[in-house]
């Protein structure tokens, strides 16, 4: 039709492929949450304080009860506050004063509740708030998914009322006068003070809800606060905001006055508004992270997020080539963890070599988990091309295929083709497939254990290695790919038994564990999660947790010469 | 005229129909369940909080309880937004999306027209091949480009405009040409062809014959009967703007119905797919009808059968 049509077309295809460089891409795997640290003890407040921050969604729930994601966890935990509140990943005082009393055979803990704690509506927080917010994480009623998951098997008859077999009213939580909690748990559960620095662990007013009924937590005016914050706007989908409780028990201690929270979906969108100064925070995807590099406010974090490849030894009812253990060694050590990091993910990610990730546990003596654990696994490509020709003798076959399940998002996809590629080259004979579908459906073929090879990761729930550990116990609910070892069942079980009120034997017992599950090359471990973030020096003090909400503004404060110096 | 008309909105609820019962059995396909941690539950315990939101009934049960609701104005509850009913999720949305699409579509038809015309009267001449590239340009290259530079130049760099968000009439600008792009593009280049034809035809040259000027011929007899066939692609445009807004909410951070379309299919959030799916169905429809509509009354051959 048009003379001139290919000049156009090659405009375009130039024109496109320079916008495509700076409009950068949106690949939502990250920005939902990742830990900062209150790296500066310099500096103080001045100026306004006010932290303007994003959000990938809106909050789904405010209800403490209901909620099951990083956005409702990280706002509710600011909003409410537990037994105990999580500070830069170590446990602190809440509304419980001081340690708990714990009986001698650990099954019933005691908790003494400060008597000064307000709602924001001038009530008092008692003991009865906690009781009756428990019972309502397990009641069916409430239809709370983590009601069940945290609290069953942890305190007494939670499982049975969840599943209606008893009323909430025999919930092994009771209240002792106005200022004393008394938890009767199933077992012994050395990690349950941080437990309760969760949000299905929050206390709340029952006269309130009960008011509220339906409508409870669903705009700012129908929730109250008991933690440093309330929220007094909420613009369903766009934004929200948060200003100081001043009915907080210790509102002296909070200096932020006013946290304001956008949504942002867009990562693109995300950098330009951090760039023209309109917000503080922003995630970074890979692509943003060599452009923004050498920017002050460029910032890696490290999650308790380990990335795996589960190997699952039975499908359909027979034997994969999973099964045999040299096939397994030999796929966990012919990948390139390293050259996955740096140019795959390109995000402040690191290669793993163990399943509980570094930085999140640490003996009485203060080893962090890891160090202590060492390497198992590593990148070896002679020593998995040896594993692999003996399992091929063993298998008596030369030709291996194996199909590998990921999700379909831009950073799986670019991550199977990666693992296809390193596996093919360096084990002879082995054909891989991939097969990128979306998440929910991953979850149905996981659960169905169908699939041979599935790229996953796990995020911790509380502060102890047993959040991992548990996952791949025989009976584990997660396993889900046929692996079972006596042995590791013991080691891991007896860590929150016999030995559930002994540090040192646990420690112990969790690197057994581990040591056990990487021998048996039960997993392929290969990275641990990393986020990249453009942070204002205006945010100071803002700590980071592991679980829970993962940023915490409690202690937190705006220092505005800061930011002005470094512009 | 009447009888026409209702006779259509018999179809049309006819039709509605059929696309809610096609979407609800569709998304009974999805794979998973709109749990959110359905990954941490036990299966026993994922039963029974299924149970409760009866989405253990057999299908045809689930398909009458959601008709029985939908005949009462009654979308049901989000899954993923736990306890708010739909009804108020889509009413939050509408009012942003709407109003972006609107102005879109006024701005990309109006400018697209004047384009389209100035091009085929200028035919072969400078303005000619400038607005052909301009509509070329803006039929090949995605819109979540141009929002991206847009975004990047005029917010960030010149900082004329707000870079995102929705506090204003300012903050509606961007995006607004964003999504405009198209439709002004997809007009342009359809004037410009229909409006060259016009001006060959027979009644054309008489008129000129006749001796009246070049404005009055263009004008008078070519613009009417060159804009007759472009009332055909609005609709679809209008469409088009709908899918459009998908991205363009999605970079401007504005809240409408778009990105929480898309957030409720990766959820599963049933309630809202469904709500989300007929909103659009009835605009789509709604628009087909006025078109229909239109073409009786702008163009007087075209006889609307039952219209008498």
């Amino acid at each position: 039709m048009r003379k001139k049509n290919w000049l156009l077309v090659a405009l375009v295809l130039v024109l496109s492929s320079f916008l495509a460089a700076c409009s950068g891409g949106s690949d939502s795997s990250g920005g939902d949450g990742g830990s900062g640290s209150g790296d500066s003890a310099s500096g103080s407040a001045n100026g306004e304080q006010v932290f303007n921050l994003t959000e990938s969604t809106d909050i789904p729930s405010m209800d403490p009860q209901v909620s099951t994601d990083t956005a409702g966890s990280q706002w509710i935990s600011e909003t409410y506050e537990g037994l105990y509140r999580m500070k830069d990943g170590e446990i602190s005082e809440g509304i419980a004063k001081g340690e708990p009393e714990v009986s001698e055979d650990a099954l019933t803990w005691t908790f003494n509740l400060r008597d000064n704690a307000k709602w924001s509506n001038g009530e008092a927080v008692t003991a009865h708030d906690f009781v009756y917010g428990w019972q309502r994480a397990v009641d069916p009623e409430t239809k709370s998914e983590y009601g069940p998951y945290m609290m069953g098997g942890v305190i007494k008859n939670a499982e049975a009322i969840a599943t209606g077999e008893k009323d909430v009213s025999e919930l092994g939580v009771k209240a002792d006068g106005d200022y004393k909690l008394v938890v009767e748990l199933e077992k012994p559960v050395p990690y349950f003070e941080s437990l309760t620095a969760f949000t299905t662990f929050f206390p709340v007013n029952q006269k309130f809800v009960e008011e509220q009924g339906d409508k409870f937590a669903l705009e700012a005016d129908t929730m109250i606060s008991n933690g440093p914050f309330k929220m007094t706007e909420w613009n369903h989908g766009s934004s929200f905001k948060f200003v100081k409780n001043e009915d907080y028990w210790d509102a002296d201690t909070v200096q932020l006055e006013e946290i304001n929270v956008e949504v942002v979906k867009d990562l693109a969108t995300g950098v330009n508004l951090y760039d023209t100064g309109e917000i503080d925070r922003t995630p970074l995807s890979s692509e943003f992270v060599n452009q923004k590099i050498n920017d002050p406010g460029f910032a890696t974090y490290l999650e308790a997020g380990p990335w795996y490849l589960k190997l699952n030894q039975e499908r359909n009812g027979e034997d994969t080539p999973l099964a045999n253990i040299n096939a397994r060694k030999a796929i966990a050590q012919a990948i390139d963890k390293k050259g996955l990091v740096d140019v795959v993910l390109n995000n402040g990610s690191t290669e793993i070599n163990g399943l509980i990730p570094a930085g999140f546990y640490s003996s009485e003596d203060g080893q962090d988990f890891r160090e202590a654990s060492g390497d198992y696994l590593t990148y070896d490509v002679d020593a998995a091309k040896e594993s692999w020709e003996k399992a091929k003798e063993e298998l008596g076959t030369e030709e291996v295929t194996v199909e590998i399940l990921t999700g379909d998002t831009t950073t799986s996809t670019q991550m199977v083709d990666y693992f296809q590629e390193q596996l093919e080259s360096n084990l002879e004979g082995l054909t891989v497939k991939t097969l990128k579908v979306p998440f929910q459906q991953r979850l149905e073929l996981d659960t169905a254990e169908d699939y041979d090879i599935e790229v996953a990761g796990w995020n911790p729930d509380y502060v102890d290695p047993y959040t991992f550990l548990s996952l791949f116990e025989t009976e584990g609910e997660n396993n889900h790919m046929n692996y079972s070892s006596e042995a590791y069942d013991t080691a891991v079980e007896r860590s929150v038994n016999e030995n559930a009120l002994d540090p040192e034997a646990r420690w112990n017992d969790a690197l057994e564990a581990e040591k056990i599950l990487m021998e048996d090359a039960a997993i392929a471990p290969i990275y641990q999660d990393g986020r990249s973030y453009l942070i204002s020096p205006k945010l100071q003090n803002v700590y980071k947790n592991q679980t829970g909400a993962r940023w915490e503004y409690k202690w937190a404060y705006a220092d505005n010469a800061a930011a002005e110096n470094a512009q | 005229m009447a009888r026409y008309i209702g006779q259509r909105l018999i179809y049309m609820v006819i039709t509605l129909f059929l696309i809610a019962t096609i979407s609800f059995i569709l998304m009974k396909f999805l794979p998973g369940t709109p749990l959110s941690a359905a990954d941490k539950l036990s299966p026993e315990q994922r039963e029974i909080i299924l149970e409760s939101y009866g989405l253990n009934d057999p299908i045809p049960v689930q398909y009458g309880k959601y008709l029985i609701g939908l005949v009462q104005g009654d979308l049901g509850i989000s899954f993923q937004f736990d306890n708010r009913p739909v009804t108020s999720i889509l009413g939050e949305g509408i009012p942003a999306s709407a109003q972006l699409g609107i102005q879109a579509l006024l701005l990309g038809t109006i400018l697209g027209v004047a384009l389209g015309l100035l091009s085929a009267v200028y035919h072969n001449g400078f303005t000619d091949y400038a607005s052909t590239v301009v509509a070329v340009l803006g039929t090949s290259i995605p819109s979540f480009i141009f929002a991206g530079v847009m975004q990047y130049f005029i917010a960030v760099k010149l900082g004329w405009l707000p870079v995102a968000f929705w506090d204003g009439f300012e903050y509606t600008i961007l995006p607004t040409i964003a999504l405009a792009i198209f439709p002004l593009a997809t007009c342009a280049r359809f004037v410009r062809t229909e409006m060259i034809e016009v001006l060959n035809q027979d009644y054309i040259t008489t008129a000129r014959a006749k001796g009246l000027t070049g404005t009055t011929v263009v004008f008078k007899h070519g613009i009417r009967n060159a804009l007759i066939p472009l009332i055909t692609v609005l609709g679809p445009l209008a469409v088009s703007l709908l899918t459009g807004t998908l991205v363009i909410e999605q970079i401007f951070s504005v809240p409408g119905i778009g990105q929480q379309f898309v957030s409720s299919v990766v959820t599963n959030d049933f309630p809202v797919i469904m709500g989300t799916t007929l909103f659009f169905a009835v605009v789509f429809i709604a628009m087909i009808l006025i078109i229909d509509i239109l073409y009786g009354i702008i163009d007087p051959r075209i006889r609307i059968s039952g219209g008498k």
